[in-house]
């Protein structure tokens, strides 16, 4: 069982700090890269969205612990941004239609197709959202 | 993240090869829109070596077909692979640009 923790200010620097920690713990315990990917992929989207919209671009922390077994990366993230619960928010329909399409329901829809599971709670001012990606 | 053009009939080609993520999406943008506001019509994204691409990148993909497309242009995408096929699937990505295998796929549906 590999366990890491990381808090970070929630400003324009912690996407790239965010991956390239989870690339070393990856790396370190043996993961495949599709794994990595898609866990980083996850991670990008939740963290750009605590720093937009969360706290929208004001100053703010949040921390990501990782656990790690022989059969799933789970990954918790904890910030006290507004409430967003990405497992209920809506997506933008898709009619296929490019000129009308809004930009954003992208990186929603990435959380929510590549987890395994997404779990989301509200604890007093804390947002906790767990990601499980199975091995 | 590295982005070559070629010229191929009347096609441009945009060789896009590394990761496309939040860190290099405003540089990558900023030539996507250039290329959109460009002299070809035709554009096609050929992402044989893009290893990565998240929502960042894919707003930045949208953004320039979108500027094509209301410049009477296309833009196309052909040779995703792993992860950033996967991408484009599970976002539904591909139901707003057409996703091609090859190259010749693509210019053959340019050019239908």
């Amino acid at each position: 069982m590999a366990h890491a923790r990381i808090r970070l200010a929630a400003d324009e620097r912690a996407v790239a700090l965010v991956t390239s920690w989870l690339e070393s713990f990856c790396n370190r315990h043996r993961l495949s890269r599709a794994v990595t990917d898609v866990v980083c992929l996850s991670l990008e989207e939740v963290v750009s969205n605590i720093v937009e919209h969360g706290y929208e671009r004001q100053a703010g922390r949040f921390s990501i612990e990782l656990h790690c077994d022989d059969r799933a990366l789970s990954v918790v993230i904890e910030d006290q941004g507004k409430p967003f619960d990405p497992t209920l928010a809506a997506i933008p329909h898709d009619d296929g239609i490019l000129a009308s399409r809004r930009e954003g329901g992208f990186g929603l829809r990435l959380v929510r197709g590549l987890m395994d599971d997404v779990v989301y709670q509200r604890a007093g001012a804390m947002n906790r959202l767990k990601l499980v990606k199975l091995l | 993240m590295k982005i070559e053009t070629r010229s191929v009939y009347d096609v441009l080609v945009v060789d896009m090869s590394g990761r496309l993520d939040s860190m290099s999406s405003g540089d990558a943008g900023d030539r996507i829109v250039d290329i959109a506001r460009g002299e070809h019509k035709r554009v096609l994204l050929n992402l044989e070596k893009l290893e990565y691409v998240s929502s960042a990148g894919l707003r930045v993909i949208l953004r320039g077909a979108k500027l094509l497309q209301g410049n009477r242009g296309e833009l196309k995408i052909c040779n995703a692979n792993g992860l950033v096929r996967n991408v484009l699937e599970t976002s539904g990505f591909n139901s707003l640009i057409k996703v091609y295998d090859t190259e010749k796929e693509a210019f053959s549906a340019f050019a239908a």
